[in-house]
């Protein structure tokens, strides 16, 4: 069996397997993304960016 | 007892002055956060012992705000 | 003499529009009229509905060129034909807003994807009326992911021919969401669910915040080049805000220049709101479902904050769900009301900023997957 990219048909049948797949990956990705950030207190182990550092550019 | 600010945000007016007496959930000053204004009250009745904060002034989520005693 | 200079007359209003006006013409620039109403008379958006309402009308005055190719407003759609106009808004409301609540709690970031179920019934109800192709049932249900410059995005990629009416049903829903939402959320919830009182969220540092822009535009890239150019300018402007140094581009770019994008915008859209596409009975059925789309994004947010509390040790309040649709601060606004008025002392208002801004990445991943899907690139 070869599988090929394909789109959604424009049918009902489209439209529900459109809505189920979107669904459901994006609750997948942002899933994802979120446990990405988990790792972001992380960073603060390399060191303190101070806000004083960083202002006063021109 | 301290109240301190629940949120980030701006201190729009003040509504109690220090030696004031104050019943539970009575408003003791306004702040806005987002565009919202939002009454910060005592959860205890009492006198108002100190004020941390002045009108116009930008705090972060737990400063203290008032104490009543 | 008399019969020459007649002849003359009848030459120059030929020139004008007076013979070409429309029945459809008058009313929709009565249909201007009342969104410049809505805006001066009550305050609903006015930075938008004043440019959309006017151009409306000018649009409907027949005569000029003003809206057809070449002429000044069509300028302007072109700037949303090429999407350009919706990538520099995202690159302004990036230099707002701070995500700091959203990368505090990451877990509540799943909220922001649960909050567009609105999105999918919209697009199945569009398709089972049997009036629209799948690309156009797409820009209707984008609708509800109640993101203005996404649901243009998608809409200019999907079905441009329905920019007018997605535009005005996702700006003027986002309008009344105070309205909109508060009846959802109390039908789905307990007067204890609506009181719960969340933990303090964590200090995110400045360190992080630096590095947050960088990670989701990698990402975005990498995995949904679709809505890339609309997350790449979010965060552009995000890190401009972020790094402090920059503070002078910062402003620009979240005041000086979203004002002149929105200028540009609202015209846009409004002069495509001419009468011959404007008037049909597609346009009632795309604000129907818009606003089912709202609808049950509200519902399958709260829905999805409880079904999170089956699992969480600490829960959640579950008006946080419905502030995962995408429009910030309104939603998160709306859920901090709501609880407010359980209880006095329960301010979510940035708790719910979390939601309310991984709402903004939902809206822009389903998106991306449905354009995607849909074989667009």
């Amino acid at each position: 069996m070869e599988i090929v990219p394909m789109t959604v048909p424009d049918t009902l049948e489209g439209a529900y397997v459109l809505s189920v797949v979107d669904f459901f990956l994006s609750i997948v990705i942002i899933w994802a993304i979120s446990l990405v950030l988990y790792l972001l207190p992380y960073l603060n182990k390399l060191g303190d960016v101070t806000d004083e550092s960083l202002k006063g550019g021109h | 007892m301290n109240i301190n600010a629940p949120m980030p945000g701006k201190i729009i007016s003040i509504k109690v002055n220090v030696g004031d007496s104050v019943t539970k959930d009575q408003v003791l000053l306004v702040m806005e956060s987002l565009k919202m204004e939002n009454g910060i009250r005592t959860r205890n009745e009492g006198v108002v012992k100190e004020i941390f904060v002045k009108a116009g002034e930008q705090v972060q989520t737990g400063s203290p705000l008032v104490s009543v005693e | 003499m008399i019969e020459q200079f007649l002849g003359l007359l009848l030459a120059l209003v030929d020139q004008t529009g007076l013979m070409s006006i429309t029945p459809g013409n008058l009313l929709m620039i009565v249909v201007g009229g009342v969104l410049i109403y809505l805006a001066l008379a009550k305050k609903y958006e006015p930075f938008l509905l004043i440019g959309i309402g006017f151009s409306c009308i000018v649009a409907n005055v027949p005569g000029s060129d003003l809206t057809a190719p070449g002429g000044l407003f069509h300028y302007a759609y072109s700037g949303l034909e090429k999407v350009i106009i919706p990538p520099l808004i995202f690159l302004g409301v990036g230099a707002m807003v701070d995500f700091g609540p959203m990368i505090a709690r990451p877990s509540l970031m799943i909220l922001g994807a649960a909050a567009h179920a609105g999105i999918f019934i919209a697009i199945i109800l569009a398709k089972a009326t049997g009036m629209f192709t799948i690309a156009e049932a797409g820009a209707i249900g984008i609708i509800g992911g109640a993101d203005g410059p996404m649901a243009i995005f998608v809409t200019m990629k999907l079905a441009p021919h329905l920019l007018p009416q997605v535009a005005v049903a996702a700006y003027s829903y986002m309008a009344l969401m105070p309205l909109i939402q508060p009846p959802v959320m109390k039908l789905l919830t307990t007067k204890a669910e609506r009181s719960i009182e969340m933990t303090q969220i964590r200090h995110v540092t400045r360190l992080e915040k630096i590095v947050f822009p960088f990670v989701i535009a990698i990402i975005v890239n990498l995995l949904l080049p679709p809505v890339a150019p609309l997350i790449t300018m979010l965060m552009l402007g995000n890190l401009l805000r972020e790094v402090l140094m920059v503070e002078r581009l910062a402003k620009t770019v979240a005041n000086d220049l979203m004002n002149v994008i929105t200028i540009i915008l609202t015209v846009a859209v409004g002069s495509t709101m001419a009468a011959e596409t404007f008037l049909t009975f597609k346009t009632l059925l795309i604000l129907g479902l818009g606003l089912i789309a709202f609808i049950g994004g509200t519902a399958s947010g709260v829905i999805g904050a409880k079904m999170m509390n089956w699992f969480l040790k600490d829960k959640i309040n579950p008006l946080l769900g419905s502030a995962g649709i995408a429009s910030v601060p309104i939603a998160a606004r709306v859920a901090h009301v709501v609880a407010l008025k359980e209880n006095p002392y329960n301010f979510i208002i940035m708790h719910a900023m979390g939601p309310n801004l991984a709402g903004v990445f939902g809206t822009a991943i389903s998106g991306g997957i449905m354009l995607a899907l849909l074989g667009v690139k």
